[in-house]
């Protein structure tokens, strides 16, 4: 139980999950067009657990054929939007943040300022091509 | 290195510092310890020592506190291209709010920022201890979402 749980906490755990779990799905579908190698995995994700306890959700590790990257839940409760997904290249851990708002996934442009553009298989190799490059 | 990185640097480094300094303490207790006249001839006594002690880490957090401000505050001018100058907890929120930082660890800094103006403040009871250690977890995982270049 929650110390702090909100309204339906366990709908929103459940949803937020799905939510992860469906962008996921996108980076392994759109990786494995590019034969780029994905392995997914499960990560228990801690920083949420004052509203909705800590939970498991799948994370992924990719190899391109220039660096490694990740992509990880970071948490469903964060300042102004509805959740937060980070990409995160190997070595450095240099990572821009995919956030969530009730239009939907948006990703950073780059480690550097806050842009950001909605979530897309263009948008995400962008990004993913400009972190490699920067490994 | 970048300077989101120097400035998680500098916070380390007042981390190991502390962590320097509380091993020259034991070795001075076991010091006193063999002569308890060790400090006098500078007009120190033991219970300066055990002040030093009990206020070490305090002392730390205090340092601490000002390099993380340092560090958003030139965020802000550089990073930002704010002129300015509100106060800092203001500072942190619209930053945490910019990088879509997760609510647990904006409350974590704000508890630093809390207990570190109890200490100021000379009104310890005020807020929540927090350890120094943790301390530099958080307000290093705080500056770690700020971009990585100004």
């Amino acid at each position: 139980m929650p110390n702090a749980p909100v309204e339906h906490w366990e709908q929103e755990r459940a949803d937020w999950i799905a939510a992860v779990t469906r962008l996921m799905d996108d980076v392994e579908h759109w990786a494995a067009r590019r034969d780029w190698w994905v392995q997914r995995e499960t990560k228990t994700v801690a920083d949420d657990d004052d509203q909705i306890g800590a939970y498991e959700a799948p994370m992924l590790r990719i190899q391109t054929p220039t660096a490694r990257l990740v992509v990880e839940p970071i948490a469903r409760y964060v300042v102004g939007a509805l959740g937060r997904i980070d990409l995160a290249v190997f070595p450095s851990y240099r990572s821009v943040p995919i956030v969530r708002r009730p239009d939907g996934w948006w990703i950073g442009t780059s480690d550097q300022g806050d842009g950001k553009s909605p979530w897309s298989e263009e948008s995400f190799f962008e990004t993913a091509t400009r972190l490699a490059a920067r490994k | 290195m970048n300077v989101r990185e120097q400035r998680i640097g500098r916070l380390r480094a007042v981390q190991r510092e502390f962590e320097t300094a509380a091993i020259a303490i034991a070795s001075l207790r076991g010091h006193l310890h063999a002569d308890p006249s060790l400090l006098a001839d500078r007009g120190l006594g033991i219970r300066d020592f055990r002040s030093l002690q009990s206020n070490l880490e305090a002392t730390f957090l205090v340092r601490l506190y000002a390099e993380f401000e340092a560090g958003l505050r030139s965020a802000w001018r550089g990073a930002y291209r704010r002129t300015s100058y509100p106060r800092i907890s203001d500072i942190i929120d619209a930053i945490a709010a910019r990088r879509s930082v997760p609510q647990k660890w904006l409350a974590a800094v704000h508890l630093v920022r809390a207990y570190r103006n109890s200490l100021v403040h000379e009104d310890a009871a005020g807020a929540a201890g927090v350890s120094l250690q943790d301390a530099c977890d958080h307000l290093c995982r705080f500056l770690s979402q700020l971009p990585a270049r100004w």
